[in-house]
């Protein structure tokens, strides 16, 4: 399936310059993993030369993360070999990977956040004078003169905890930088920024790239591929079906080899919203959003777009009972209604599907039925008498209604991202609900899933629930809603019927152009 | 469930180990020594494993013993009614219970520093029964017969207590919030679990269980020690933790707890029978303890999911 040719076994101590270009820094042939009940990595290819940057794109579930955490030397890979730069290995220990200038950063990103800016930068290696002592004047110097060299908006003084998550990410490839790396791994680097961070990432990329630093970039954004990406290699269901430069390549294909027998992107038609007001909001404002002020209908989907740190999330707070109500009224229906707590929002039918699905959306450690029935106990367990048979038909028909791949009893750390998303908006699918409110909900999914979720939440449209569906993506919004509302610096920009929602539009009035 | 089953073999290990080098250990009256000598320590692991479930820990268990006993003694003797003491000691270890709980719960202070304070506060107060003669025990006169026969009933009492644990942990709604605010605390707000409430009711449930181990010790004894209950908290979260229970929360169950109890009972009870000296016997405890866990560890990154 791939296009490299796989070298000569003699090619490996060649002193020819030509032929040392030529030669990967990092190749991976035939690599497999497995965990119980999944194939995990089957039979990988792929390789990566110097100044490259090599985008991994895949599916739900396809191995991406798997293949990090065995080149980053967590996890050891069944069979197969990574080649670094010719030299076969079997397997690498975190040491070794450090060792052979890998360099992984991680979709959550490790830093220390009450140390500063330096001493995150050289954490682990610092500059050491006599007695062991730390050199702090050293530290400085040298992390103002990476940070120079490496033209990063950055002070080597700040605390990390202070940091905008973007400039968080520049903290953490500083750090990789540091070190000197050959290859740097780089797990869904933007997922937590907003589009200009993002951008100043792709700047700061390309110039670690004309340094001869070879990249794997692992994403789900088709965009960023072809923005950043040399090549790309796609995994779908552990294995590579496809190596390819990214020059000869469409969005259209790309998708067609992403998801297998080219799941179509076009939606059906969608319009369920009534006349009937199930959310209404009048000058609402708490201690982060001030006078958000709009009406939701029953089966309408309203879009908030907004930059990071605009409120959006805030807003899904304030909808909630999370944040206090300081001013405004929220009505639910006709009654008016000033939340104590989360649980008050709950008991109204008024849901929240959290931002960070792995911290605040499920219980990791329980089964795939408790996280699916929790939230219905009152249904199926009265005083002390659990019903197991209604139980079990919730749950079954939550994995069956929105197509969970797992069985009841799985634990939920073996599932993908998508299938966990499903489950934490599966488990409010027992009951009749008034309101969905979605914090980003696409976010870290693949293609595949993110159309499954899409359908899921016109199906929450479609059964007489308002949905408020915030997202940091632009074109997911404008792809499902009825209307979008704007937000910047917390405060209501724009409320645009969908006709008037362009992508441009949308981004300007974000930009507060 | 594999830890219970290698939990349970280890204890059938243990009590072949001891009933073939000692005739008298697998009698049946020293079966019933054992679970009578287990039943304080396992009514504090019951009370115990809810906590730990959550992520919390109750340190102050083992004071409450002391506080509940001297309580119950005391107003039992003022009032010359056994369920007035009863109850007085109860109410004293639930007021101890509500103490951490709300502490932990609404104030949102750390368990162990919370629970550490509560200690020292319960054994302070165990002492103010004391105040006039420095420390001495309170006896259970003869005119309190049904105070002192209720320590006859001990067994009786470990398996309603169980059972009663076990209903609550798997049957209500209370026990799978438990589960749920140990597995992931921000997913349980998000789910609409009152997260303050459960918390606070676990401890006041690990107060009050506390309460009934202080009377019944007290039976035991026919007296109420203020120094009483000294490292029994100590005991019980090794029961807890011998049983499987994560200290990280929401994961483990009460019958690994109550083998755990069992199990380092029948552990004590043999190295007694085989006259092995009490230095021993402290060493070999704390290596189990070490062990099951380890063990416990051991097996689950062999499993490769961590």
């Amino acid at each position: 399936m791939t296009e490299t040719p796989p070298p000569s076994p003699t090619l490996d101590d060649s002193s020819d310059a030509s032929e040392v270009n030529r030669t990967p820094v990092i190749e991976v042939r035939q690599l497999s993993k497995s965990f119980p009940g999944v194939q995990a990595l089957d039979r990988v290819d792929f390789s990566v030369h110097r100044g490259e940057i090599h985008a991994l794109l895949g599916g739900n579930g396809a191995g991406k993360s798997t293949l990090i955490r065995i080149l980053g030397g967590i996890e050891t890979a069944d069979e197969g070999q990574i080649r670094i730069d010719g030299n076969e290995r079997r397997e690498l220990s975190i040491h070794s990977a450090l060792e052979r200038g890998l360099r992984v950063i991680h979709q959550e990103l490790v830093l220390a956040p009450n140390l500063t800016v330096a001493e995150n930068i050289f954490l682990g290696a610092e500059p050491q004078r006599p007695l062991g002592l730390l050199g702090r004047r050293t530290l400085h110097r040298q992390a103002d003169e990476l940070i120079a060299q490496l033209g990063f908006p950055l002070s080597s003084r700040a605390r990390v905890a202070d940091l905008a998550i973007g400039h968080r990410q520049l903290v953490e490839i500083a750090r990789a930088v540091s070190g000197e790396p050959r290859l740097l791994l780089l797990d869904e680097p933007t997922a937590a920024l907003d589009d200009a961070e993002a951008e100043q990432l792709f700047d700061e990329l390309a110039k670690l790239k004309a340094r001869g630093i070879a990249m794997i970039y692992i994403t789900h954004r088709l965009e960023e591929v072809f923005r950043i990406a040399d090549r790309v290699t796609i995994l779908r269901d552990g294995k590579s079906v496809h190596s390819a430069d990214v020059a000869t390549l469409t969005r259209e294909s790309l998708v067609d080899h992403l998801v297998d027998g080219g799941l179509a992107s076009q939606m059906e038609s969608r319009n369920h919203k009534t006349e009937d007001v199930v959310l209404e909001s009048a000058k609402l404002t708490t201690a982060h959003v001030r006078d958000v002020s709009f009406s939701l209908h029953r089966g309408e989907i309203l879009g908030v777009a907004g930059q990071m740190g605009a409120g959006r999330t805030e807003l899904g707070y304030a909808l909630c009972g999370v944040d206090p109500i300081r001013g405004g009224t929220l009505r639910i229906g006709d009654q008016p209604r000033r939340w104590r707590c989360l649980q008050d929002a709950v008991q109204a039918g008024v849901i929240l599907i959290p931002e960070d699905r792995r911290k605040q959306g499920f219980f990791p450690r329980r089964s795939v039925a408790f996280n699916l029935s929790i939230a219905e106990i009152r249904r199926w367990l009265k005083l002390c008498f659990p019903s197991r048979a209604q139980r079990e038909s919730i749950v079954g028909q939550a994995i069956t209604r929105l197509q969970i791949k797992a069985r009841p009893r799985d634990g939920m750390h073996v599932l993908s991202g998508g299938n966990q998303q499903k489950i934490v908006i599966g488990k409010w699918l027992g009951s009749q609900r008034t309101v969905f409110v979605l914090d980003d909900p696409m976010r870290g999914i693949d293609v595949g899933a993110k159309e499954e979720i899409f359908a899921i939440i016109q199906e929450l449209a479609r059964n007489g629930a308002g949905v408020v569906f915030i997202s940091s993506e632009i074109p997911e919004v404008l792809r499902i809603s009825d209307r979008v509302l704007v937000l910047r610096h917390g405060r209501q920009r724009a409320l645009l019927p969908r006709a008037e929602a362009t992508e441009e539009k949308v981004m300007r009035l974000a930009a507060g152009e | 469930m594999k830890h219970l089953i290698s939990l349970g073999v280890a204890l059938i290990a243990l009590v072949c180990l001891f009933a073939a080098l000692q005739p008298n250990f697998l009698t049946a009256s020293n079966s019933v020594n054992v679970l009578e000598q287990i039943t304080i320590n396992s009514l504090l692991a019951f009370g115990m494993t809810f906590v730990i479930l959550t992520g919390g820990i109750d340190l102050s268990v083992g004071s409450v013993v002391a506080f509940a006993g001297m309580t119950s003694v005391f107003f039992a003797a003022e009032t010359g009614s056994f369920s007035v003491g009863v109850a007085a000691g109860i109410a004293a270890a639930l007021g101890i219970g509500a103490l951490n709980g709300g502490l932990v719960a609404f104030a949102r202070l750390p368990p162990f520093i919370v629970t550490l304070g509560t200690m020292s506060i319960a054994r302070g107060l165990a002492y103010v029964y004391t105040w006039e003669n420095w420390g001495e025990p309170l006896y259970i006169d003869e005119s309190q017969e049904l105070f002192r026969s209720l320590a006859n009933y001990q067994v009786v009492f470990l398996l309603v207590f169980f059972v009663t644990a076990l209903v609550l942990l798997h049957f209500t709604r209370f026990g799978h919030y438990t589960y749920a605010v140990g597995g992931n605390r921000e997913a349980a707000r998000f789910t609409g679990i009152s997260v303050r409430r459960t918390e606070f009711s676990v401890y006041l449930l690990t107060g009050g269980l506390a309460g009934a181990a202080g009377v019944l010790n007290a039976s035991l004894l026919w007296s109420a020690d203020p120094s009483a209950g000294h490292m029994y908290e100590l005991n019980a979260i090794a029961a807890v933790v011998v049983g499987g229970t994560s200290f990280t929360g929401g994961v483990g169950n009460l019958v690994g707890t109550l083998i755990g109890a069992v199990l380092l009972g029948v552990l004590s009870n043999g190295l007694n029978l085989l006259n092995v000296h009490f230095s021993t016997q402290y060493m070999v405890k704390g290596m189990v303890i070490i062990l099951a866990v380890l063990l416990d560890a051991l097996r689950r990154r062999g499993r490769g999911n961590d």
